[in-house]
């Protein structure tokens, strides 16, 4: 392992600007022939071209659901306790027994669940802590509202049938 | 108009016709403080190019600028600033709150010296949400933008505070007269803060 | 230097302070084996540090941190702070932390006259405490307003107790507020022909680096004396370290030095994990380490396209940009989000590298050099890039050191420390590459060492990819390990574990560690005073912008105000770091 000095002094060629000046022009010169001749593009042209995100992608929220239509959250709340921007309130309630096909494993069910997209940071903690696969961070990037009373998802918002992602 | 649908007149009303000036050649004044500030920085760089909306011109400057991006958290330091830097801005004008720092004060960072929200003080007309929003979620809210311009050309966002509103807002100190009540936290009598869980904007 | 030997130095040094410095003081280790010093009385910390700092065989001549804590349940004396003054030697690489137990109304000696960077650290102490130093040339607050009263890092201050001013922070050249008869909006004849100018920078800045301000008092064009003003990005990640578990912070690192996310995760988790005593395994090790390599060279790509963006060569901006959208596609294949990553965990990463990441990277290294070639053809050997930043914002070797600043910047002005070689951390004694130093702490230096630390960080990625071994990513600890989502399915006693994780948080056992890391932006290190259970006591970040903006103070004046803007790229000095 060196060390190595980076310090340089004045150069005679650096005196006489004007080949530096070609040197950069050349640069810049063959940036436009690709572009204008060989029509490379780096643009990406939203919103006509969209671009695909990886499975990780942390966008808006959703409750997954299974075969019968019904949520699979418990409303055990794991995600409420670890979610440091304190944006998601859920009210538990039970779910009636005699209605009620699953038996132990979904006993509780959320009676509301209110999360609040403004004032989540989406770190994904919510998704990483829940034990029965239910809440997720979906693709869908296209958060803006008007107002903040727009951006609260409550359980029928989130309940939405969302595909692509695993 | 010519038989085949193509035509050389387009008559229409000014109104119309300035309605679709004003929403394609927007010029952002990016107030970009802390992570979101990054992410505008991205959304003008060539791979989400905003110059495609009409918003080449990016001026630092309130005085020549029509659109104000807010991205980052706003302090109670920083408030008087955003204020003055919204009033230097001429009519016509629009704000887009970017960010969940900006739009609500990020619960994250609910403590003693964060502004919950910037429209406290200045009147928004869309909000982002988003840790920070991806540049193609910016670009989606300045098209949501265009198409509110579109409806009406006056401004009408949903929370439209005066001076003396801002002013009330920018000045209070442990006290029960703070007027919160656009933000999901409360000040009580003794200057401590709890967390209401039915937010009561929900308009 | 191998691993095993910067051990030795310290338990070397540790001896000799026992020896020399410990007859009524008390000598302890904290949980890494590093020497605690505590000092008796508020004289005797002083006089203490200035034997050290000329004491030859120890030489501790450089200051890394001041701060304080609450000691309001008593368990470390009666008083009710303890200060904490870190040291560092430049010679032996040793750290030392001596401790000084204060009352309230107790003023201790202040360091500025043995290290002028501890001007800042304690007006940030005052501020945060309370607790007023004796002989400080400038007392007043930093990060909060002027006219705020409360401390808020005080035990019993509410975390969400808010005050707030209707007008900016008055305006203070110095230790001074402008007398009445220099204030701007009176204006005299004799303004036109005065040769002191007063120009505030303010804090909504159009070189795009965030809210700083500075006021300058002006002669002409040139400046004579700066005074900067922080603090409009203060969003109290300190106190909200006291109040959040350990897993739940992870979040908040992301948010300082918001260009390298990456590397603010792994330091803080690693901080943590020596806490705890666990030690990663392999293949967590060699990822983290492309990981923080990937962000040494983000963070750069920014300071250099912005700095040269301040100075008008806007094409360098679009070129460089290009490199940093497909890093940031790398990144959020790995864990969803392209800024505020929150990728690790403690003891572990939250995912595993995705199956492109690993040929996506190796397309990356092949092709990331020939923009470093690029970009040397725009701007090294043109003369107008030279006449602008050559000679500009000197910092001198003697002024580097006593204003305690760190990274590329110091590297610049001729002192050759870096972490990664002389204190390694992870796997960074077995890689090969070069520390990269320059003579004259100018613009141009600091451009040139960022530019060749990037080649350097495309080495040592290259070599880790190599060495990257299988296994599994998580260590095997019950205490921190999080499950599989398979096994929390379908096993009972899994399912327990993971709600006692999550609803309960990581029990981290009492002790304290300070642990830092060689970011991008200088020596990022996290100070955890720690008393069991899932909350932090104390958490302390030292960042490295702050430091150099003080450092900025000093090193602008005498130059012009195009000058100090080409400075103050050249820092890259971060705001949600500086203001934490």
């Amino acid at each position: 392992m060196a060390t190595i000095n980076v310090s340089r002094n004045y150069t005679m060629r650096e005196k006489f600007y004007l080949p530096a000046i070609f040197q950069g022009l050349r640069i810049t010169l063959k940036r436009f022939i690709q572009g204008f001749v060989f029509h490379k593009k780096y643009t990406i042209m939203y919103p006509e071209e969209k671009r695909e995100y990886s499975q990780r992608f942390r966008g808006m929220h959703f409750i997954s659901l299974d075969e019968n239509n019904i949520e699979n959250c418990t409303a055990c709340l794991l995600c409420e306790t670890v979610c440091p921007s304190e944006c998601i309130h859920i009210v538990a309630d039970e779910r009636d027994p005699a209605q009620n096909p699953y038996g132990v494993r979904k006993e509780k069910r959320p009676l509301s669940f209110d999360i609040d997209a403004i004032r989540c940071c989406f770190c994904g903690f919510c998704e990483e802590s829940c034990p029965k696969d239910a809440i997720k961070l979906s693709r869908n990037y296209e958060l803006s509202v008007l107002s903040r009373g727009e951006a609260i998802y409550n359980l029928d918002h989130l309940k939405r049938k969302v595909i692509g992602r695993g | 108009m010519a038989k085949d649908g193509s035509s050389m007149i387009l008559p229409s009303l000014m109104s119309e016709a300035l309605k679709w000036a004003h929403k394609n050649s927007l010029w952002p004044m990016p107030f970009g403080t802390s992570c979101c500030g990054i992410e505008i920085m991205s959304t003008l760089s060539s791979t989400y190019d905003l110059s495609r909306f009409g918003a080449e011109v990016v001026r630092f400057s309130p005085r020549q600028a029509d659109l104000l991006i807010v991205g980052g958290t706003i302090t109670t330091k920083m408030a008087p600033v955003l204020r003055t830097i919204y009033e230097q801005i001429l009519e016509p004008k629009w704000v887009i709150s970017m960010g969940a720092c900006a739009s609500s004060g990020n619960g994250i960072f609910d403590t003693y010296s964060v502004l919950m929200g910037i429209d406290e003080i200045i009147p928004v007309d869309v909000y982002v949400p988003g840790c920070p929003p991806i540049p193609e979620g910016l670009i989606h809210a300045i098209l949501h933008l265009q198409k509110v311009i579109d409806k009406n050309l006056e401004r009408k966002p949903a929370v439209r505070p005066t001076q003396e509103d801002a002013m009330n807002a920018m000045t209070y100190s442990k006290c029960a007269q703070a007027k919160l009540q656009k933000s999901a936290t409360i000040v009580t009598e003794d200057g401590l803060a709890q967390s209401k869980t039915t937010p009561d904007w929900k308009s | 230097m191998e691993q095993s030997e910067f051990v030795q130095r310290q338990a070397i040094a540790t001896a000799r302070i026992h020896d020399k410095y410990s007859e009524d003081r008390q000598l302890i280790m904290d949980a890494m084996n590093e020497p605690i010093l505590w000092s008796t009385s508020a004289t005797d910390a002083f006089n203490l540090m200035k034997q050290l700092q000329s004491d030859e065989l120890l030489n501790f001549d450089y200051l890394t941190d001041i701060t304080a804590y609450d000691n309001v349940d008593g368990q470390d004396g009666p008083k009710r702070f303890v200060v904490v003054y870190q040291l560092f030697s430049t010679k032996t690489q040793t750290r030392l932390r001596i401790k000084l137990a204060i009352d309230p109304m107790e003023t201790p000696e202040s360091l500025t006259p043995l290290w002028p960077g501890a001007n800042w650290l304690e007006r940030e102490v005052y501020d945060m405490f309370g607790v007023k130093f004796k002989g400080h040339p400038n007392l007043r607050r930093i990060l909060m307003d002027e006219r705020f009263t409360g401390f808020p890092l005080r035990k019993e201050y509410p975390l969400k107790q808010r005050e707030q001013f209707p007008d900016n922070v008055p305006l203070h050249l110095g230790s001074h507020p402008l007398a009445k008869e220099e204030r701007s909006d009176e204006k005299y004849l004799h303004d036109f022909y005065n040769p002191n100018v007063l120009l505030n920078i303010g804090p909504a800045h159009p070189a795009m680096h965030g809210t700083l301000r500075i006021m300058c008092r002006l002669n002409g064009e040139t400046i004579e004396d700066a005074a900067c003003e922080i603090g409009y990005l203060h969003r109290g990640m300190e106190k909200l370290g006291e109040n959040k578990t350990y897993h739940q912070w992870i979040v908040y690192t992301d948010r300082m030095n918001y260009c390298s996310a990456l590397n603010n995760n792994i330091a803080y988790c690693m901080t943590v994990e020596n806490l705890m005593g666990i030690s990663i395994t392999e293949r967590c090790m060699w990822v983290r380490m492309i990981l923080m390599e990937l962000s040494r060279i983000i963070d750069h790509i920014i300071c250099v396209a912005i700095n040269a963006l301040d100075m008008g060569a806007m094409t360098v901006f679009w070129l460089m940009y290009y490199w940093r959208e497909e890093a940031y596609t790398m990144i959020e294949s790995l864990c969803g989000m392209r800024l505020t990553t929150t990728a690790t965990r403690v003891g572990g990463m939250a995912y595993d590298l995705p199956e492109d990441f690993i040929p996506r990277l190796k397309k990356f290294v092949k092709e990331f050099p020939s923009c470093l070639v690029e970009i040397h053809g725009l701007l090294t050997g043109n003369r107008i890039w030279i006449d602008r930043t050559k000679n500009v914002g000197k910092l001198s070797k003697e002024d580097a050191l006593k204003f305690s600043i760190t990274g590329p910047c110091l590297r610049a002005s001729g002192i050759d420390l870096d972490l990664r070689r002389d204190r390694p951390y992870y796997a960074y004694h077995q890689v090969k590459f070069d520390v990269v130093v320059g003579s004259h702490g100018d613009v141009f230096e600091r451009y040139l060492v960022r530019m060749e630390e990037m080649r350097q960080s495309v080495r040592i990625i290259e070599q880790c990819i190599q060495r990257l071994p299988g296994g599994p990513i998580w260590v095997d600890d019950p205490r921190v390990r999080i499950p599989e989502k398979i096994d929390v399915y379908t096993k009972m006693e899994v399912l327990i574990h993971h709600f006692k994780i999550f609803m309960e948080g990581i029990n981290v056992p009492p002790g304290e560690l300070y642990n830092a890391v060689e970011g991008p932006n200088g020596e990022l290190g996290f100070y955890i005073l720690s008393k069991g259970g899932p909350k932090a006591w104390r958490m302390r970040v030292k960042a490295p912008s702050f430091m150099l903006f003080q450092s900025f103070e000093h090193s602008v004046v005498g130059d012009k105000i195009p000058d100090a803007i080409a400075n103050l790229g050249s820092l890259n000095i971060i705001a949600g770091e500086l203001d934490r």
